[in-house]
């Protein structure tokens, strides 16, 4: 009989390493015997069937070219040209961007998402765009919100995926983000209307936030401040 | 109160409805193949022969025809049909418990497996628990025996005589039969769970033997029984875990689900599913636990939970949500979406393992006489990595732990706590 010295079970003679702690079996008196009966055999039953996420996918590409494809055809036959049919399509596209394309991509990065996920985006926007006759709210409006958006969600995303970064961090982070966004919105869309640069209801928003980012910042730093708040608004 | 529908004579039936228990079984099955199966095994003196074991097979279905069955829908619910086809037997597996393919199966539902000098049955939930599996596999054991050797082997207790027929007492659903109709279903928490890096190939199985007398020795001197005491180490190894996976954090309950066999309750003899189960186990938010202290709470807890008033409202409540009339006449279709999303959500959620203990089996002296061991376990659960089944014969109790993930942390903090108690433990495995 052999034991595991790091455990102190006794191990079959099946066993050529111990099954718990992986330290091999050093028996002088009884080394292992590979032609020893195993207590299972070696063939292994089909466990469970993995979901073919390549198949999936494939599957839903698919599924989501069948109305393309009967609007396209309903379109060119109607209209005798593409116009409409190409917003179905176009909505097929960013469908399968940004919900299908995270499940093929072996390597699943969320920055890669977002990035995918905003260049989808601005192509549909763009089409719209294409199908009204308007590039100029498109370039002027559209694109930089678009991207200021994305740019948003992707700096939240690389901040709250900190692990060692304080939640106080990450709030006082939130609210000078928001902001930030906010008063970018208002600037493109004063922009738009009057052509030139200015903000008005934003700072409002934006004032509040960095107050409060602020805030949580201090709170963050002075120690004593924080512990003196939970002491007198603790519910 | 019995069903009354349920008095027609079962011989001449040839379908069945699913016992109260068995009716989640069937939806929590999912995409991938997972459903819930257990297995039963007992190691002979000499090799098996599959083609007596096969004979010995179609004996014990004619006596015990509530296996014989295979899954069919209805419009409101699942059902069972019994299967005419004679059943296979089939060669062993590294990885028992793997789901099975009823299509490819004949429909049956159970498949019994051979290798070298071992018998085992693996069964899908929803045709019985580990009670009335137990009682088939000694009854195919029985007959096998008497085949091969052709002696006589006294029946009686769980060894049924294949010369008799089925009774409809073996045949009913017991809960039914014996719920009192006052539910009461206490508020289950969420539950600590082990993470680690997924098995790739198969699950790993690791069985623990125990000398059954030193253990119920060190139990008694604990002042608990043995199935707290295994309890109480499962729960300490699992708190171990936490405290390395939870660092710094706030901790979870740690829970642990223990089926509860309800024929030691009530006079039943069915071979369907008659069990209930209860969480039981600690909550390391309230300060860090010593083994004793974990005892005391187990052992309390359990003694609440297994009271025959408790296990009949939690009973009652089960066969109240299967009479309500708008559950009743929702179709099959909408029913299983439901159970499937409350299985996703909930099961398995407020336990971080399961562990069934299955008792001390005995046997006749004709039967003890070749049969040398006996080993039970639990195949993996849906969301839990961790499953642990033992049973007792000849003094040996055989402490079976299944895994879905490589780390064998709970295994280790599980044995050697045993052995620092003194208690000697001898380890195989499947993963040589």
């Amino acid at each position: 009989m052999s034991y595991c010295v790091n455990c102190g079970v006794e191990l079959c003679d099946s066993e050529k390493s111990c099954p718990l702690c992986g330290v091999v079996v050093n028996n002088p008196k009884k080394p292992y015997d590979e032609s020893v009966v195993k207590p299972y055999p070696n063939n292994i039953e089909a466990d469970m069937h993995r979901i073919n996420m390549k198949f999936g996918s494939r599957l839903a590409l698919l599924i989501l070219l069948i109305p393309s494809a009967i609007t396209t055809i309903c379109d060119a036959l109607i209209t005798k040209s593409l116009s409409w049919s190409l917003l179905v399509t176009g909505a097929c596209f960013c469908i399968y961007v940004w919900f299908i394309l995270p499940l093929v991509l072996r390597k699943r990065s969320p920055y890669q998402f977002i990035v995918f996920d905003c260049i989808a985006t601005l192509l549909y926007i763009m089409l719209i765009a294409y199908q009204t006759g308007g590039f100029e709210w498109y370039n002027r409006l559209a694109v930089p919100i678009t991207v200021a958006s994305y740019a948003y969600i992707l700096a939240l995303a690389a901040v709250f995926r900190q692990k060692k970064m304080s939640r106080l961090m990450k709030t006082a982070f939130w609210f000078f983000a928001t902001g930030t966004l906010t008063t970018i919105i208002d600037i493109m869309i004063t922009y738009f209307v009057s052509g030139a640069f200015g903000a008005s209801w934003s700072l409002i928003v934006l004032c509040v936030c960095i107050i409060f980012a602020l805030l949580f910042l201090v709170l963050y730093r002075k120690k004593v401040l924080a512990e003196e708040l939970i002491k007198r608004l603790f519910i | 109160m019995a069903n009354s529908k349920d008095k027609e004579p079962k011989k001449t039936r040839k379908w069945m409805k699913l016992d109260n228990a068995a009716k989640i079984y069937p939806s929590s099955r999912t995409s991938t193949g997972w459903m819930s199966i257990f297995r039963l095994s007992v190691e002979l003196d000499e090799k098996v022969d599959p083609g007596i074991l096969e004979k010995a097979l179609d004996r014990t279905l004619v006596r015990i025809p509530t296996v014989a069955q295979k899954l069919k829908r209805g419009l409101f619910w699942y059902y069972m049909e019994h299967i005419e086809k004679k059943a296979k037997v089939v060669s062993d597996a590294r990885n028992p418990c793997a789901p099975m393919n009823f299509r490819k199966n004949d429909g049956y539902m159970f498949r019994v497996r051979y290798y070298e000098k071992r018998i085992a049955v693996e069964f899908f939930h929803v045709l019985a628990d580990g009670t009335g599996g137990m009682i088939f596999l000694l009854t195919l054991t029985a007959e096998y025996l008497e085949l091969k050797y052709g002696k006589k082997i006294p029946r009686g207790g769980n060894i049924l005589d294949c010369n008799n027929d089925p009774t409809e007492d073996e045949m009913g659903d017991s809960f039914l039969k014996y719920a009192r109709g006052v539910a009461y279903t206490p508020k289950e928490r969420t539950s600590f769970l082990v993470k680690g890096e997924r098995a790739n190939n198969y699950s790993k199985i690791i069985t623990g033997f125990l000398d059954a007398s030193e253990v119920y020795a060190k139990a008694k001197a604990h002042g608990i029984t043995v199935t707290e005491y295994l309890l109480t180490h499962t729960v300490m190894a699992l708190n171990e875990i936490q405290k390395k996976q939870y660092h710094g954090k706030k901790p979870k309950p740690i829970l642990i689900c223990v089926p509860i066999n309800l024929r030691k309750y009530y006079p039943s003899h069915t071979l369907r599913n008659f069990a209930t189960i209860a969480n039981i186990g600690i909550d390391p938010r309230f300060g860090d636990y010593t083994f004793d202290e974990a005892a005391k709470e187990i052992h309390h807890n359990m003694g609440i939970v297994t009271a025959e008033k408790q296990v009949n409202a939690r009973i009652s409540s089960y066969v109240g949500s299967e009479k309500n009339v708008i559950l009743r006449g929702t179709p099959l279709f909408l029913k299983d979406l439901a159970l499937k999303a409350a299985f996703r959500y909930n099961g398995n959620r407020t336990s971080s393992t399961t562990l069934s203990n299955l008792g001390v089996v005995k046997l006749p002296d004709e039967m003890r006489e070749h049969v040398k061991r006996m080993d039970f376990m639990i195949g993996p659960l849906l969301r839990n990595p961790i499953v642990c089944a033992c049973v007792t014969y000849e003094n040996t109790l055989a402490f079976t732990v299944v895994r879905t993930i490589e780390e064998t942390d709970f295994e280790r903090n599980l044995f050697t706590a045993l052995v620092k108690e003194g208690l000697h433990v001898k380890i195989e495995s499947n993963t040589y």
